[in-house]
């Protein structure tokens, strides 16, 4: 079973034509980070997706060749820059969430569309949980739209798995 | 590939936890010293601009789209609706002229700055800042426009904020209501003076440290006092909505409206003005039961005025 699905899995990636994802995910940063700053009006402001946390999720999990803690670190602190942080708070925030991601996916073998999604919904959740643990730490009381960036950021997640498709590492 | 597949198992934990505490240091460092990263943040600012001109256009082309599909009906009853309130303010112009070469004249009499309204220039709200927790907006002017940092941003009913950054084609203003901004003001009817926080709520700002005691009603105006040297003296900040006076705490609470809209507005004004510390315009408006009042606060200078008018 667990044969027949790894085999299925390279095909796919014969099929998929092997892509090279050196250019794609300077890119796909790029385009995140367009999208993190494009100016909105105020009643869509709360909506917005995380798409910074949801690229380099799907860029550490599926191409863990390419990029580890380091490309973690440095998609956060550039995050804090864009979003006009305290530089190192996203950083920290990723680091930690995509290590607990990675030691807690180790055993699965197969990371399937709905695993992944299902994935990205809880550590979507779970980095609002401590952002917003954080910014009552730093004495903000956040009003409660804040919560809700997490369905757009859920939903987003098969269009951005659909166009990144092509570049999956594993 | 069998590598590539079991790759993702390779997770050790000195990496994880080297980038982990490099972030904390990054945090403490930027807490302590802040301007170390301003060539960062002021690269992202730069990359940023291009954008937000971009952003612009869809706005500024929706805006041309509605002007242009207003049936002739509509745009004949707000022309007439134009005229009507044209000719109202102009009556009111003509009493402003008189008053205003009066309070030349007393003044001349008192050696005080005159007051000089500067240039003005229109611009749009292009966005929002990206993090929602602050209260920042971003309009289509920069730097080629003549605008600099500190610049008061105001709409046709008061104040909204400063210039905070400016760059080529876009600037940022930090609205009155941000956490972080601060406005000196001056209660209308008793001259008072006081400090007007940002509280991070759009309809709500916080007059502080107003003792117990202050001579303050729901309903006052809240102009601008011209003192913080950042923003000019006499314009409308916004109307006292709440007070609390409890024995707990030496000073009330005071929750003021703001009048300018904050969240909904469309085109802001942005004054070209020195704000001049000295200039006092509504002073001429203050009661002579005033002048004891705000008679205990040190700066005799500014009390001048209120004598002109007993």
């Amino acid at each position: 079973m667990l044969r027949n699905n790894v085999s299925l899995l390279m095909k796919g990636r014969r099929l998929s034509g092997k892509a090279d994802p050196m250019w794609a995910i300077p890119i796909s940063l790029l385009i995140g980070s367009i999208l993190t700053v494009y100016p909105l009006p105020h009643f869509l402001l709360a909506w917005r997706p995380d798409f910074m946390l949801l690229l380099v999720l799907f860029w550490v999990l599926l191409q863990p060749a390419w990029c580890g803690v380091w490309f973690t670190f440095f998609v956060g602190v550039l995050t804090d820059l864009l979003l006009d942080n305290i530089i190192g708070l996203h950083a920290f925030l990723f680091v930690v969430l995509l290590y607990a991601v990675r030691f807690l996916t180790r055993n699965k073998r197969m990371l399937t569309f709905f695993n992944l999604w299902g994935i990205a919904a809880l550590v979507t959740f779970v980095y609002m949980v401590l952002y917003f643990l954080g910014q009552r730490l730093a004495g903000n009381v956040l009003p409660l739209w804040y919560w809700a960036s997490l369905l757009p950021s859920i939903l987003i997640w098969p269009v951005l798995y659909a166009i990144l498709q092509r570049w999956r590492g594993v | 590939m069998e590598q590539n597949i079991f790759a993702r198992d390779a997770q050790s934990l000195r990496p994880a936890l080297l980038a982990a505490i490099t972030a904390i240091a990054l945090m403490l460092a930027d807490w302590q010293h802040a301007d170390w990263f301003n060539p960062a943040r002021h690269l992202v600012r730069r990359a940023m601009d291009p954008l937000y001109v971009f952003a612009s256009y869809p706005i500024l082309s929706g805006d041309w789209l509605t002007e242009q599909a207003q049936s002739e009906d509509r745009l004949r009853r707000e022309n007439a609706a134009l005229k009507a309130e044209l000719l109202q303010n102009n009556v009111r112009l003509q009493k402003f002229a008189e008053l205003s070469a009066e309070n030349t004249r007393l003044r001349g009499l008192l050696n005080t700055p005159l007051i000089i309204d500067g240039r003005m220039l229109i611009s749009e709200i292009i966005g929002t800042d990206p993090d929602p927790l602050r209260h920042i907006l971003v309009i289509n002017r920069g730097s080629d426009d003549g605008l600099s940092a500190g610049q008061m941003v105001l709409d046709d009913q008061g104040v909204i904020g400063q210039l905070m950054d400016v760059m080529t084609h876009s600037s940022r203003i930090l609205l009155i209501s941000d956490k972080e901004s601060a406005v000196s003001v001056r209660i209308q009817r008793t001259g008072m003076r006081g400090i007007l926080n940002g509280t991070g709520d759009s309809g709500r700002l916080s007059l502080q440290y107003v003792p117990n005691t202050a001579d303050i009603q729901l309903g006052d105006q809240v102009f601008t006092s011209g003192l913080g040297e950042r923003f000019p003296a006499g314009y409308a900040v916004g109307i006292v909505s709440a007070i609390s006076r409890t024995g707990s705490t030496e000073f009330a609470q005071i929750a003021v409206k703001p009048k300018a809209l904050l969240e909904g507005g469309h085109h802001v004004v942005i004054l070209f003005s020195e704000p001049l510390a000295k200039e006092q315009p509504h002073t001429d408006s203050v009661t002579t039961k005033a002048t004891g009042k705000s008679g205990s606060k040190p700066n005799q200078a500014l009390e001048k005025p209120h004598y002109a008018a007993q």
